[in-house]
Order: C-alpha cells, then structure tokens, then sequence
C-alpha cells in the first residue's frame, strides 16, 4: 500500500485553501472521493469548496436554508467542479494550491461583488496607505 | 531605544484603546449604585481579557491562524456555524452600541441630537476603515483616548475619603435596597464589558495580518500584561468618580452626559472636554475594532479573503460585510432604541456567549500540533482553566439573572 | 492502488508532519469526515440568540410592569419618587457646577433635558399602571402632582441651558429643593 494514510477528517476538512498569490480562496467545505479499482480505503481526489458545499454537508433545516441562499447568490447553473488535489502543493496550517483563487468555481461570488459594486467604490484598487 | 519606544507606544494604545462603550456604561452605572463594591469584578474581567488576549495573540504568532478559523476548525462546520451566528450576532449589537456612543459624545459637545449624528458618524467610520491603515488607525483612537486619565486626575482632586472608598472595595458587601440578584446581574456585566469578544478577534486578526512571529511575542504580551491592566485602571477611576460624587446622593446613572459630571465638578471646564473627547476616541476606536470584527468573523468561518493589507477591491466580501455591518448599525439606531440599554444588552450577552470562543482557543493553545513548543505554561494553563470555570459560570448566570432581575432594574 | 492515481499529485512535498521522514508516499486518505462524527446539536444557540434578539428590539424587559395589588402599587410608586429623586439630584449639582463656572453650554443643556426625560419617563411610565385600589387613586394623585413639580422645574433649567444662560439655572434652585423634598416626603410616608 503506497498511500499517505492521514485524518482527511482533521489534515482537510475546514482548514484554509490560500492560492498561489498567497490569497485566501475558501475553506475545504467537503471533499471528493474515490474507491481503488481493487477494494480497500478509499482515497481523495478533490476538495470541493463552497457552492452551497458546506450547506449540503451541515444538513438539517439549517443546512437546507443555506443550501438556498447559496443557491440564490451562486447559481450560475452547471454544478461546481471540485478542486483536483493534483493542485496541492503543500498541506500545513494552510493548504496551499497552485492555481489562483480567480481560476475556481468558488470565486464567482467574489467577482460579482467586486466587479458589480466594490471596485467601482473610489479607492478600492489600493491598500490603504 | 527604539524597539523600547515600540513597546511603551504599543502598551499606551492598549491602554487608551482598552475602554468602550460597554466599559463606560457599565462602570459609571455601578459605580452610582454599588460604589465600589463590584470593583472585584472588574478586576476578574481584565485577567480574564489578559489571559485569554495573551493566548490568541501566541496562537496568531505560531500558528498565524485567527480566532474564527481555529473555531470552525475545532468545534466542526455545524457548530462552528452555531458559533458564528451568535458570536455576530453579538458583535453587531455591540456596534451599534459604539456607533451611537460616538454620536452621543457628539450631540454632549454641539446640543444636536445624536440621531441627527449616527449617518455621519458611521460614514466617517466607514471611510476611516476604507482608507487608513491598519496601525495608523490603531494608533491614532488608541492614544487619544487616553485623555481618559482626566477621569483618574478628577477622583484624585475630589479629594475622596481614601479609607472609606477603599473599604467598599476590599469588602463587596451587597448595598442595603439591593437585592443579591441585582448585585450579582451587575458583577456578570462588569466581567462581560471587561471581556467582550471582539477585542479578542480583532487583536488576533491584527496578530495575523502584521505576520507576527515568535520575535513579536514580547511585545504583545507588554501590551496584553501591561495595557490592558492599565485601562483597566481607567475604568476603575470612572466607577470610583460616580461612587464619590452619584453614590451618596442616590443618584442613578443612564446617561452618558452624566458619566462625564463628576469629572467636570472635579477639573472644569478643561476636565469635561478632555472626558468628551476621550468617550468619543474610546467608542469611535471600538467602533472600528467591532465593525471590522463583523467582517472577520464570517469570512474568516468561510475562508474568503480578510483584512486591510490587500486592496478593498481584492477583499469584497469583507469590505461589503463590513458596510453592511456599520449600515445595519445606523439604521437601528435611528429607531431611537436607547443606546444605554442596548450597551447594557450587548455586555451581558457577550458574557453569555463568551466560552464558546475562549473555549477552542484555550484548546488550540494547548495543542502541540499547532503550537509545538509554544503551548500554554502549567502556571499559565492554572489561569487559563481557572477562567474557563469562571466564564462558563457567568455565561450560565447571564441570561437567568438577566431575567430575575428584569435587566438590573 | 493504481499508478494512474499517483500521478495526480505532481507538485506535492509533503508538509503534513508525517511525511517528512524521507519515505516520499503517495496520498491516501483514512476519512473520518466530522460531519458524521459530530451529531449536531447546536440550533438551541441560535434560537436563543433569535430570542434575546426579540426581548430587546421589543423592549420587553421593563422595570415598571403592571401591579396587582396595593402593595405592589405602592412599590412602583416609591421607585417612580426614586427616579424622580435621582433626576433632581443630578440636577442640583449641574446647577453648582454651572455656578462655578466649570460646565461648557451644550453639554449642561443636553444633560439637563436628558434629566427632564428621565423624571417624564417615569411620572408616564407610572401614571399608566392600573390602581388597584381607591387608597392606590390617592397615592397616584399624590405622587403625579409632586412630580409634576418637579418636571416644571427641571423644564425651566432646560429652557434656560438652551439659551446659553448658565447664570440663570441658580434662579431654580429653590423650586428645585422643594420639589426634591416633596419627593423624599413621599417615599418616607410610603415607608
């Protein structure tokens, strides 16, 4: 057995994704499994990460409310994709990914807002200085 | 030298930074009610704010992960969401608060009705968190509400019975007329203004995003061991200043304005402005700290992009919570709700709600995994699960008491 | 497990404390998902907060609530005398501070008609509770008339404050002490 046996439970779940520019892009809402071709653990494949991800795994009433306010915000029609986990490049106190935040499903929120209202707020392109 | 002038200037801004609205309020009440036999609970808050203030800034400095995060991490997605609810729910209470109180200490120097103030107070709060840094902002509020000293120098110039005043403190007796309900509602107030949760939030997300290290670790335990303690001696001062002048007349206060009058008897005219301008930098910095921690708290549950050090633009869920937030804030209070009570309110609930941040960042502190060598010291984790018994049982008795005595009446 | 799936993680070097050891392995995943581990239980905390969020927009935690009887009555009636006591009493000493010269002119007038509310508040709050009795009409009739004493002379001060003229709050204070001793008089015979 080849595999990196860890706690997908502890190491992954919940824990923070920053990409490659060093942004925070979401949190590990869920994750995407698969089961080997000839039976045993079953492994990670992707990191699924908001899109209603965390509303579907907390269930209950809660859960479903979340689900349709998720939906009302996010809804672009296709179901999200998860993140690959080939795009890991270090798992610590952070996940770190390759990619930038703006190539992920879960970016789309981010981007309305900010090109719909945000940024057209005078300052908003520089820190504070 | 100069690391040294660092250190005083970060211990002066904990200290003037240390007073909000919750802290006025509570301290001038009692003090006109009790004198200063709930002093004790005043001090149990600042070493329960020390404590755990040391510990999320040791967290943020080794594990450069903030309160909100560690929660959701800790107690799972579900309760975590719990959590947040309440924890936001109390942070927007508590701005509405400040954001009032900025515009009352307003109306106190132009006789304009602080309804007519809240819009553009909470503009100007807005733009300041919009456009000025993360330090400069921190400095500037921290530092001029150290004018509240004027309130020490007042108890001193009133000349108090020292013997008398210090007996009330070093034997709480419940007063005659009070029952011991009410006394007890007011200790938890008191414990819970000391304590409220976004100062812990917003000193470990300040931890974070000046990217702290293991050096940085003397500097803000100078500023949690020394600062806080200091403008906890601030708030004493303002308890004992209405113990002197309010006590003995049978004077009950629910004004701002009058938490000032003893102050003013005591220095004039220079005294009463010195204390206006000191509620006005002590509630807009709070102000501040509470409009941002709305924002950190959401974002920092659902992992998006927090903070000041990147562009508005680069952060727009947390700029736009935070808008949102201060907006919110405005617009409950131009429902003419009373400040005083709402600052009442927000105290004892955050007393309520307090374990369950401290909770999992007392665990996180003890966790190698996160902390390695770091973890809490056996003398520290004596204080630190000392309170934790400590909050659970005020958080217990905060809403029970809250009801038994009809809110402190 | 396949060679195929190995491939998948190309950039990975391992920063999980495990992994470290030289033993470069693949990822694989004993899954303990918490959501499964954790029943929930925590919706009691938001009703709560739901709840208290309630109690306090509607303000329904009051100090004075209906009386059902004369003892309770009379009760309510004192507090109410209380208030007032406390509002006169703040208010003599902004008048000495005035006399002193050590108040600016907005704050005196903002406190002042803060006090003015205070005492108003009360008297109406009190002057709605229900008497239960023909001795409780008295005691209302008694007690709303030396209040209202008491909000005429704290009206004047607030007029006077508006108007910039600190020097005149002194003019009050006589009406001001007889009010308060009014006040006291009443809580006394209440006992």
């Amino acid at each position: 057995m080849a595999g990196r046996m860890l706690l997908a439970g502890f190491a992954l779940l919940d824990r923070q994704i920053v990409d490659r520019d060093g942004r925070m892009a979401g949190k590990v809402d869920d994750l995407e499994l698969a089961e080997p071709d000839g039976g045993g653990a079953p492994y990670v494949t992707g990191l699924v990460s908001g899109r209603g991800a965390l509303a579907r795994r907390i269930g209950g009433r809660l859960g479903r409310a979340a689900a349709w306010l998720s939906a009302r915000l996010e809804a672009s029609g296709e179901q999200p994709g998860p993140i690959p986990f080939g795009v890991v490049r270090e798992l610590g106190n952070h996940i770190e990914i390759t990619l930038t935040r703006e190539d992920l499903d879960s970016f789309e929120l981010e981007r309305r807002l900010r090109d719909g209202v945000v940024a057209k707020i005078p300052g908003a392109r520089h820190a504070p200085e | 030298m100069k690391k040294l002038s660092g250190i005083a200037l970060g211990i002066l801004t904990a200290m003037g930074g240390f007073v909000d609205i919750g802290d006025i309020v509570a301290n001038a009440e009692t003090g006109a009610r009790f004198r200063l036999s709930l002093a004790w609970a005043v001090v149990l808050g600042v070493g329960g704010i020390v404590v755990y203030a040391e510990m999320a800034g040791r967290v943020a400095a080794i594990s450069h992960r903030p309160v909100f995060d560690l929660v959701r991490e800790r107690l799972g997605a579900r309760m975590g969401l719990a959590n947040l609810f309440a924890s936001f729910f109390i942070t927007l209470l508590t701005l509405i608060a400040e954001v009032a109180g900025i515009a009352l200490a307003l109306e106190l120097v132009t006789d304009v009705s602080y309804l007519l103030w809240l819009p553009l107070t909470a503009l100007l709060v807005w733009l300041v968190i919009w456009r000025m840094r993360f330090e400069a902002m921190e400095r500037l509020f921290g530092l001029m509400g150290l004018v509240l000293i004027a309130i020490a120098v007042g108890v001193w110039r009133l000349d108090p019975d020292w013997g008398n005043l210090l007996g009330s403190a070093t034997r709480p007796l419940v007063p005659a007329g009070e029952g011991h309900p009410t006394y007890l509602y007011y200790a938890v107030a008191l414990f819970g203004a000391a304590m409220t949760p976004y100062e812990v939030f917003f000193f470990s997300s300040g931890g974070v995003e000046e990217r702290w290290t293991r050096r940085d670790l003397a500097i803000s335990r100078a500023n949690v061991f020394v600062g806080f303690p200091l403008g906890g001696l601030l708030s004493l001062a303002l308890m004992a200043s209405t113990a002197i002048v309010f006590a003995p007349r049978g004077i009950q206060v629910s004004h701002l304005s009058q938490a000032a009058l003893p102050t003013a008897l005591a220095l004039g005219k220079v005294g009463l402005a010195l204390v206006i301008v000191g509620f006005f930098a002590a509630t807009f910095g709070a102000a501040l700290e509470t409009a941002l921690s709305a924002g950190y708290t959401v974002s920092q549950y659902f992992g998006w992009q927090w903070g000041k050090l990147v562009a508005p633009r680069d952060a727009s869920r947390f700029h736009l919570l935070v808008l949102g937030s201060i907006a919110a804030s405005v617009l409950v209070g131009l429902t003419a709700v009373d400040p005083i009570k709402v600052t009442e309110y927000s105290i004892v609930l955050s007393a309520a709600a307090l374990p369950l941040t401290y909770f999992p960042i007392l665990v996180v502190a003890n966790d190698r995994d996160y902390m390695g060598d770091a973890v809490n010291s056996k003398l520290g984790n004596v204080f630190a699960f000392g309170y934790l018994v400590l909050i659970v049982v005020a958080s217990l008795a905060a809403l029970p008491l809250m009801i038994a005595t009809r809110a402190g009446a | 497990m396949s060679q195929g799936r190995r491939s998948r993680l190309p950039g990975w070097h391992g920063g999980w404390p495990g992994g470290r050891n030289g033993k470069e392995r693949d990822i694989d995943a004993t899954i303990l998902l918490r959501s499964e581990v954790a029943p929930a239980r925590p919706r009691g905390v938001g009703r709560a907060a739901v709840a208290i969020a309630l109690l306090v927009t509607c303000g329904c935690i009051q100090p004075v609530g209906p009386a059902r009887t004369s003892e309770s009555y009379r009760a309510k009636a004192t507090t109410t005398a209380e208030a007032g006591i406390s509002a006169a009493e703040s208010a003599s000493l902004v008048i000495d501070g005035a006399d002193e010269e050590r108040l600016l002119p907005p704050y005196t007038a903002v406190l002042l008609s803060e006090l003015e509310d205070d005492a108003g508040g009360a008297a109406s709050t009190f002057s709605g509770i229900q008497p239960p009795s023909a001795e409780a009409d008295r005691v209302r009739a008694d007690l709303l008339d030396r209040m209202a004493d008491l909000q005429d002379a704290l009206a004047e001060l607030r007029i006077d404050a508006r108007r910039g003229d600190l020097e005149a709050l002194a003019d009050v204070r006589p009406a001001l002490r007889d009010a308060v001793d009014q006040l006291e008089a009443f809580v006394e015979e209440q006992g």
